[in-house]
């Protein structure tokens, strides 16, 4: 111990290179860096775009229509969309249609994420704890593989539920009256409120109301630049993986193209079974509870929501 | 007396003190504003998102208080262990102020920039806070603090550089040596490539091995280094055993960075990561424990010392929360485990107790230490005030412990149950009020430490003072 010679594990340098630096690049090859030559590295990342252009091609975006034909003046007005329908739309407007849709897309990413959705949200199903049963696919690592997981938003606590199946759970006046008062549509939550996603006009919010419903019908609310972006959003997030759904969805479609008046008429002999959205508030519940097995049902298919606008 | 004034530059250890309690100060207020909004008293909501609270607690806590405090502690050791003063005063400075800029800079973005603030979401990317967890810092906060965490390398290792010429270094400066070269690459590898190159599971395993190794390979070598000078010097005798020293050393530095998925097991990330993580993660229990043992055994016979000495007792309350969370760890991190565990409270409270209940408490035992020692003194002002900070903390800390964990395991077995998600907010309702009342019993102790280390440096002042005149 008299010399220092002898001790080399005990010099500075040895354990500033070895320790300090070898032994940091061998942890971080284990656990970043495999991972990444495993995955793919980003040789095979998209751009926002172009998953738009896909989602919109692939026909899983029918929320996104819906949004796009409930409030085309604020799309056109803040994303510069034209007022058309995507699929008869010539392809020079279809571009425009995408490249708006896809900056509504990032824009509520970025507020999601400067405002600490993912806090209390995760964005991954485990495929253990029934969590598939509740809340859809398993998560596999080929879908995050784009713009617009960079970064990626997995988080590691749930104080509400996962968003990364959300598309087509809960409709776009759902997540408006949630925005105002969260309370309004699941009594007893603790998320707050969200008053910068909500055009409320001379409206005012009730704090904490005895009636959710009477609370919310004075109310008529129209989404902000923020709102429409966030809600664009959420009903993006998973909407491209739900295989059951979206091959029912696409056989309706089918039909439709086929004989228009049929298809009409089986969607309105439906509706008086099916959770209308001013309903939802006092189902949330069980529209919560069976989230996943809802969307298989024709009830909620975004077909007969849409109608119902 | 006249020896030791030269060696350390008290100024700084005072400076960097202040502004890490002051960071403590607002870390407990952010916290505890934060735990209302889950018993539904939303009190910033119609400003801001509460989550940016959130973002502020644990990001002050890391670069404010861990940063500012850890700093300070080694402007006070390293210069003890090694015979040699630091490399530059002036330059410690510069680096304070530097480092009280960026945690003004931080909590100011935090609050107010990105998303629907100032900047909006597209300068959100730039000013707005990130998506990494415990790393929320903007990126124009980022550069500084990176260049910050490199630049203050030469300011340490130069001291112990000497000291490396002279002898073998002792086992608190292998765990500096290491700490200083490994911040700033964690910091790199956390803050920019997942955020910039790789999207979804690949800047997933990036991000879980950053957030593991800010606590493993900054806060957790900086304070066992600390520890193995204060322990020593506050018992007044030699660490127990110089072979557990050297196996706990090379353990922790080969386990730790090899264990960061364990934060998102079950995960789209491949299962041999998630596989090296859990067996790492048990691994580095085992060399926790030999640590402990060696502490431990250093106490033996000197119990009573636990009574007298105040920091003393702060040091080990903390090496038993440390222990205890290490072995929750090897428990929590099984994959069966994490089924139910996972994404709940029982991790927050599993976070307070390593964070907090121990470097937390190491760090106020430092400065019990430090604080009355830099004026000559003996005890701090008020024995009765640290005793009530003392068992304040401690209960408030272990009773947010169990009970975060007992909420996390009802929640975890309320969602494979599938109960509406609601029901399972409903349910950690009570835990979250016994969360905040164990808050406020941590901030009552912290309010009683913290006066009393400012009164105890306005009677060391005043005592100064008296000795100056009394020898001119």
């Amino acid at each position: 111990m008299a010399s220092g010679g002898r001790a080399i594990h005990e010099r500075w340098a040895f354990i500033f290179f070895l320790a300090g630096i070898g032994f940091f690049v061998t942890g971080t090859f284990i656990q970043g860096v495999l991972p990444i030559i495993v995955l793919g590295g980003t040789s095979k990342m998209k751009t926002k775009d172009q998953v738009v252009a896909e989602g919109f091609y692939k026909r899983q975006f029918p929320e996104v229509i819906q949004l796009l034909a409930m409030y085309p003046n604020l799309w056109k007005k803040y994303y510069n969309v034209p007022d058309q329908y995507f699929y008869t739309a010539p392809p020079a407007v279809q571009k425009q249609i995408i490249k708006g849709v896809a900056q509504a897309i990032s824009d509520g990413r970025w507020i999601y994420m400067a405002e600490g959705c993912w806090q209390c949200h995760s964005q991954f199903v485990r495929p253990v704890s029934n969590e598939p049963a509740y809340y859809g696919h398993v998560s596999v690592p080929s879908e995050y593989d784009n713009t617009l997981f960079l970064p990626h938003l997995f988080g590691t606590e749930r104080k509400g539920p996962d968003l990364i199946r959300e598309a087509g759970k809960k409709g776009v006046e759902w997540h408006l009256a949630h925005f105002v008062n969260p309370q309004y549509t699941v009594p007893g939550s603790i998320m707050p409120r969200f008053a910068k996603f909500v055009d409320l006009k001379d409206g005012k919010p009730v704090l904490t109301p005895a009636n959710p419903n009477d609370a919310y019908a004075s109310l008529n609310p129209e989404p902000t630049k923020y709102g429409l972006a966030v809600i664009t959003y959420l009903e993006w997030l998973g909407s491209w993986y739900r295989p059951r759904f979206f091959d029912e969805w696409r056989k309706e479609v089918q039909e439709e193209q086929q004989n228009p008046q049929a298809m009409q008429a089986a969607m309105t002999s439906t509706t008086p079974s099916s959770n209308s959205s001013n309903s939802n508030a006092n189902s949330s519940n069980s529209s919560n509870t069976s989230s996943s097995n809802s969307s298989n049902t024709k009830s909620s298919t975004p077909a007969s929501s849409g109608a119902s606008k | 007396m006249k020896q030791q004034q030269e060696l350390v530059y008290t100024d700084l250890v005072k400076a960097h003190m202040l502004m890490g309690l002051i960071d403590l100060l607002l870390v407990m207020i952010f916290g505890l504003t934060y735990s209302l909004t889950f018993l539904n008293i939303h009190i910033v909501d119609p400003y801001m998102s509460p989550v940016r609270l959130r973002f502020n607690h644990t990001n002050v806590a890391a670069y404010g208080f861990l940063a500012n405090c850890i700093t300070g502690a080694l402007y006070w050791a390293v210069p003890r262990m090694t015979g040699h003063p630091v490399w530059n005063r002036a330059y410690g400075w510069l680096l304070w102020a530097a480092l009280q800029v960026a945690g003004i800079g931080t909590v100011i973005s935090l609050l107010f920039f990105g998303g629907t603030m100032l900047g909006g979401p597209e300068l959100s990317r730039w000013i707005g806070p990130q998506s990494v967890e415990w790393s929320e810092t903007p990126f124009i906060m980022d550069v500084p603090i990176t260049l910050w965490l490199f630049v203050v390398i030469p300011q340490f290792l130069v001291p112990i550089i000497k000291a490396s010429k002279e002898k073998p270094l002792y086992t608190g400066l292998w765990y500096i040596t290491a700490g200083l070269v490994w911040t700033p690459m964690v910091y790199v590898l956390g803050n920019y490539p997942s955020v910039f190159f790789y999207p979804g599971a690949a800047g997933a395993a990036l991000n879980g091995t950053f957030i593991h190794d800010l606590v493993g390979l900054y806060v957790t070598p900086m304070g066992w280094g600390l520890m193995y000078y204060f322990v020593p010097r506050v018992l007044q005798k030699p660490i127990w055993s110089h072979g557990l020293g050297l196996l706990g050393f090379w353990g922790l530095a080969f386990f730790y960075p090899a264990q960061g998925v364990h934060h998102y097991l079950w995960s789209p990330i491949p299962m041999f990561a998630q596989y090296a993580a859990v067996f790492a993660t048990i691994a580095i229990e085992i060399v926790v424990t030999t640590v402990l043992v060696n502490f431990m055994m250093t106490l033996r016979g000197s119990y009573g010392a636990m009574k007298e000495d105040m920091a003393l007792r702060w040091f080990y309350v903390g090496m038993i929360n440390y222990w205890i969370t290490c072995f929750q760890c090897s428990i929590q991190v099984l994959l069966t485990t994490q089924k139910v565990i996972h994404f709940t409270d029982w991790v927050t409270g599993h976070a307070h107790l390593i964070m907090f209940g121990t470097f937390g408490f190491w760090l106020l035992g430092m400065y019990e230490h430090i604080v009355p020692r830099m004026y000559g003194l003996k005890y701090t002002y008020s024995r009765p005030l640290s005793e009530m900070a003392f068992w304040f903390m401690l209960i408030g800390t272990e009773v947010m412990f169990v009970d975060l964990g007992v909420a996390g395991i009802a929640e975890g077995f309320a969602w494979i149950a599938q109960v509406p998600f609601i029901d399972s907010v409903n349910l950690g309702k009570p835990f979250w009020w016994v969360r905040t009342a164990s808050g406020i019993f941590i901030f009552t102790g912290y309010i009683a430490y913290f006066y009393n280390i400012l009164k105890t440096m306005a009677v060391g002042r005043a005592y100064q003072a008296s000795t100056k005149v009394a020898t001119a």
